[in-house]
């Protein structure tokens, strides 16, 4: 059956790349259910070698014919189709993958002239390929210091921008499910709370408050007592400040802004913080001669391949039994002090904020069309690479260790530009999931550690801070030994 | 997976209309997967390193700054001489994805010092714009800038560094794309070897005109490289104006995107400080002995010139084991494509290389004699230290130069690279000379690895390979028009035989 899949895809690609006239397949056969071999095995080698023999392929192609690649994709994953339910979540993962691993060049629109600090909301662009930003530790991972985006500056100055690290983007797609559920049940209350006007509730979901909504009997809405959530209520869980709602609206902002590559639909997303398009026709905003640089079905095959990265876990440490054949067998390692640590850190108050879980009813995560309004949904618990969501019995736990929830770190913190509205001192607890691997730390990645990310809290975070700093050595020590089991499940990739 | 497969054969699938697309079964995964021998062992390779750093940061986590010190081998360390070049090959991997932190010296304390150009933040006083000379620091590792195509690689279009700015503004900076570190050893070796042929010229010339009791005018050339000429006088003093593409002093520099060193030892100690803000404990004692003018590098005590209590940021035998673990890394292959039409015009691409006239100062491959990189300790109370030897045909993880016979009275250097100075014209030249080199002045880069390294050029400005030709001005005016004039299809053989540069393929556990 997927034989017959794979020959359909290939006929397609061959006949739309030479150029032929195409004869479009209408229907595909059933979708593989097996996601893509991680881990350590020999097949997930093999795997990984195959990726990169098909990365030198496309770079064959793009030498013998510029622009191929985005040209394939796009009529690999048309959005009429997806909306019609005729593209497998695993082909909109590849093919994701492979615009996520591309990089971008003038033949496909990405922007003449590279600037390292961005111009307000146009953006850069700064540089040509999301790995070139999202590389440690793996596929999607964080970024270093010098990648650093500046955003909302002059187009020059460091100073007139404010800096900010690239975060890790795996576990993107669970972090969008928990926020849809929230959103919806904030939503519910919000309708509840208006039908039994006057009234006042308490704006809780998944145990996480964000202050107190009111409704006066003239069924007028006072949000002056909400907390950490803009006014429409909507959880928006991606950028350092909590600004963006979905992974389409993340992919499509971060295109046109990192590169210049602007989606069909960038003037749809973002309607609360619009990005600053050029002055060109709807297909051609940037003027550069390229046409809908990314097309719609482009942006949710990369959405989904985000969407669909590994779950960070946590891992106790372990140690090789024999330190010089460390590939042998291993033994667990600190793990008295990891208890200790998992334990302070609730004590100290970090967990306030940084909740270790949230529960997730439905793995699902939707993406929709932004033109049809279809929705399309991943099943994390079965599409995503490993290691990925798990049923509890009561739904699906996300050990994300944050509230989504926006936080007042201290003046010291304050961002020299308002960015969509949100006070400057406020950011969104930042998830730590997988920090083990991601150094630097904090909003402007200019702390090495992890300590020195603490130190940095102020405001609302003060008191957990000082009692991290009030830790004896030994309970320090405890406290970093647990946060460093925050990590990645070991998998083999060909660079 | 399949879709994968599908992709390769599509990618594989279609070149000129008239050339029916090849069968799957021409295909072969053999030709892009290891055998299963191999395999494991590349899989034992990468659980083993993964294991291992995983092991160093528990560590850490119970008592920071013990990654470090396993790391680092100071040089009464090296003296006991019982440490083999794979030891310091470990360490200097783990040194080089190790993120320095304030507390190991990262950075300075010199905000705001007068005459000082470090900057106005608090410790470490980080800087993505350098400050003239004195640099950032913009990083906090090595691998930061060094993650393109794997460990070791290019640097990305967001790492590209901002050198000799104003503090603050990208505008008035000198942007450097960071290179590949792969070869390395290979490249000081013949560097070392083409000095030691120029200055023998010289002193031969010099002796020559002090003999004869007239000017005498040599042509300087070493491995094919011709130098330009040289007038030496008899009264033993020399006339230079007509050497062409290296100082005036003959040593072939060939670090940095201008050459500018000639050594493994000064690109990473240069390399650390203007980064990192790490300064070597010899540079601390150049400015003391005064080889280094006051105030370059700090006002703070000579032991400490940057202010921020850390003494000791690094020593010689830091500096040996990160030479060593450089010089030991493996050089980049030629990976042809896989089917038979495009093998074809790989073929065509690199006769056009020749033809059009690429390869006359991107000279596919230079010999070198002698493979032996030796690195020498500088600190004074180290002058009786054993220096580290390092045979960069032999040892490291492959692949390694080849010998050019069985004795091995040669090695073959594929490097594409003259290690010479040329002239690339207005468009691509710096905002500002670099010491003595001009503006427009740059080393011919090293092509191999090509592949995996984008984007191109000094400033990362070219992001395809076709961009980075057709920006070559200068003495490449003649080549880059011939590019542009050839039919489409032999740009597209170059093209393809270009892409070929690359490095080998072996899987990681990042």
């Amino acid at each position: 059956m997927r034989c017959v899949a794979v020959l359909v895809l290939v006929l397609v690609l061959v006949l739309v790349a030479c150029g032929d006239n195409v004869t479009r397949v209408e229907d595909l056969p059933a979708c593989s259910e097996s996601p893509p071999a991680t881990g350590l095995t020999i097949e997930a080698a093999r795997e990984a070698h195959r990726r990169a023999a098909l990365r030198q392929r496309l770079r064959e192609r793009e030498a013998v014919e510029p622009g191929y690649t985005l040209r394939a994709t796009a009529e690999l994953v048309e959005q009429a189709r997806i909306d019609q339910g005729l593209v497998c979540p695993q082909d909109l993962y590849e093919t994701g993958r492979i615009l996520f691993e591309h990089a971008y060049s003038f033949t496909d629109g990405l922007s003449r002239q590279l600037r390292r600090v961005q111009t307000g909301r146009v953006g850069g662009p700064e540089t040509t390929s999301c790995t070139s930003c999202h590389w440690r530790g793996g596929p999607g991972g964080a970024g270093g210091l010098p990648d650093a985006t500046f955003l909302l500056g002059d187009g020059d100055r460091i100073s007139s921008a404010d800096m900010r690290n690239p975060p890790a983007l795996i576990g993107a797609g669970a972090v969008q499910a928990l926020a849809q559920e929230m959103t919806a049940e904030l939503a519910k209350l919000r309708a509840d709370v208006l039908a039994r006007a006057p009234s006042s509730v308490e704006l809780i979901t998944k145990g996480v408050s964000f202050g107190t909504l009111r409704v006066d009997r003239d069924g007028r809405v006072d949000t002056t007592d909400i907390r950490g959530i803009d006014r429409d209520l909507v959880i928006k869980p991606f950028g350092w400040k909590g600004t963006t709602a979905t992974i389409q609206e993340f992919v499509t902002e971060a295109a046109a802004l990192h590169f210049g590559i602007e989606s069909e639909d960038a003037a749809l997303v973002s309607p609360h913080d619009p990005l600053t398009l050029g002055a060109g026709p709807p297909e051609d905003r940037d003027d550069d001669g390229v046409a809908d640089e990314l097309t719609t079905g482009q942006v949710t095959a990369l959405s989904v391949y985000v969407a669909a990265l590994e779950t960070p876990v946590m891992r106790p440490h372990e140690r090789p039994v024999d330190l010089t054949a460390p590939q042998g067998p291993t033994e667990p390692f600190l793990t008295d002090e990891w208890i200790r640590g998992r334990e302070l850190f609730e004590q100290i108050g970090c967990a306030s904020c940084h909740r270790p879980s949230l529960p997730l009813d439905r793995p699902m995560v939707a993406f929709e069309s932004p033109r049809t309004n279809h929705v399309f949904e991943l099943d994390l618990s079965r599409d995503a690479e490993a290691p990925r969501l798990t049923p509890d019995g009561a739904g699906y736990p996300v050990f994300l260790f944050s509230d989504l929830k926006r936080h007042d770190l201290g003046d010291a913190n304050a961002s020299t530009h308002l960015q969509a509205g949100i006070a400057t001192k406020f950011y969104l607890t930042r998830r730590l999931w997988g920090i083990a691997g991601s150094p630097p730390y904090f909003y402007d990645g200019e702390a090495t550690t992890v300590d020195h990310a603490v130190r940095r809290h102020g405001g609302e975070a003060a008191a957990a801070r000082d009692a991290w700093n009030a830790l004896s050595l030994a309970d320090s020590g405890a406290l970093r030994i647990f946060l460093t089991s925050l990590r990645r499940e070991p998998r083999l990739v060909v660079p | 997976m399949k879709l994968l497969l599908a992709m390769v054969v599509l990618a594989a699938g279609c070149y000129d209309p008239v050339t029916p697309p090849p069968r799957a079964s021409k295909l072969s995964e053999d030709l892009v997967i290891p055998n299963d021998h191999d395999l494991a062992l590349e899989i034992d390779e990468a659980i083993g390193r993964k294991r291992r750093a995983d092991l160093e940061r528990a560590i850490d986590a119970r008592e920071p700054g013990e990654q470090l010190e396993h790391a680092r081998l100071s040089q009464i360390a090296l003296d006991r001489g019982v440490f083999t070049l794979d030891d310091l090959f470990l360490r200097g991997d783990d040194l080089f994805a190790y993120s320095f932190r304030p507390e190991d010296g990262l950075g300075n304390a010199l905000a705001d010092r007068a005459g000082i150009p470090a900057g106005d933040r608090p410790r470490p006083n980080l800087r993505r714009v350098h400050q003239g000379g004195f640099g950032g620091p913009d990083a906090m590792a090595c691998a930061e800038c060094h993650s393109v195509g794997g460990d070791d690689g290019a640097g990305t279009a967001s790492q590209v560094t901002a050198f000799r700015g104003d503090g603050d503004s990208t505008s008035t900076a000198d942007l450097r794309n960071a290179p590949a570190v792969l070869g390395l050893g290979p490249i000081e070796r013949l560097a070392t070897e083409m000095s030691t042929v120029l200055i023998e010229q010289r002193a031969a010339a010099l002796a020559m005109a002090a003999q004869v009791g007239s000017a005498v005018t040599i042509a300087l050339r070493t491995k094919g490289v011709d130098f330009g000429m040289l007038t030496a006088k008899p009264d033993g003093t020399v006339d230079g104006a007509l050497v062409s593409g290296v100082d005036t002093d003959l040593i072939v520099k060939p670090f940095g995107w201008k050459g500018h060193q000639a050594t493994l030892r000064g690109i990473i100690q240069e390399s650390f400080r203007v980064h990192l803000g790490i300064v070597s404990m010899a540079e601390q004692q150049r400015a003391r002995d005064g080889f280094l003018a006051p105030g370059e590098l700090g006002d703070g005590p000579w032991f400490d010139i940057d202010a921020d209590g850390v003494t000791i940021e690094i020593e010689d035998g830091m500096v040996s084991t990160m030479v060593a673990y450089l010089a030991q890394i493996e050089i980049p292959i030629v990976q042809p494509p896989t089917d038979q039409a495009l093998l074809d015009r790989f073929g065509r691409g690199g006769t056009v290389f020749t033809q059009v006239g690429c390869a006359s100062c991107h000279v596919p491959s230079l010999r070198v004699i002698d493979p032996v990189l030796v690195t020498r300790p500088e600190e004074t109370e180290n002058a009786a230290s054993a220096p580290v030897a390092i045979d960069v045909a032999r040892v490291g993880p492959g692949p390694k130069i080849k010998p050019i016979d069985l004795p091995g009275s040669a090695f073959d250097v594929p490097l594409f690279s003259d290690l010479k100075r040329h002239d690339l014209g207005a468009g691509l030249a710096a905002p500002l000379d670099q010491g003595a080199i001009a503006a427009r002045s740059w080393l011919t880069r090293p092509l191999w690895g090509l592949a995996d390294t984008g984007p191109y050029l000094h400033d990362g400005r070219a992001p395809t390979v076709d961009d980075a030709i057709r920006a070559h001005g200068g003495e490449a005016q003649a080549t880059t028009d011939r590019y542009l004039a050839l039919p489409e299809q032999d740009q597209i053989a170059l093209r393809i035989y270009l892409g070929s540069l690359a490095r080998v393929r072996r899987v990681v556990a990042p």
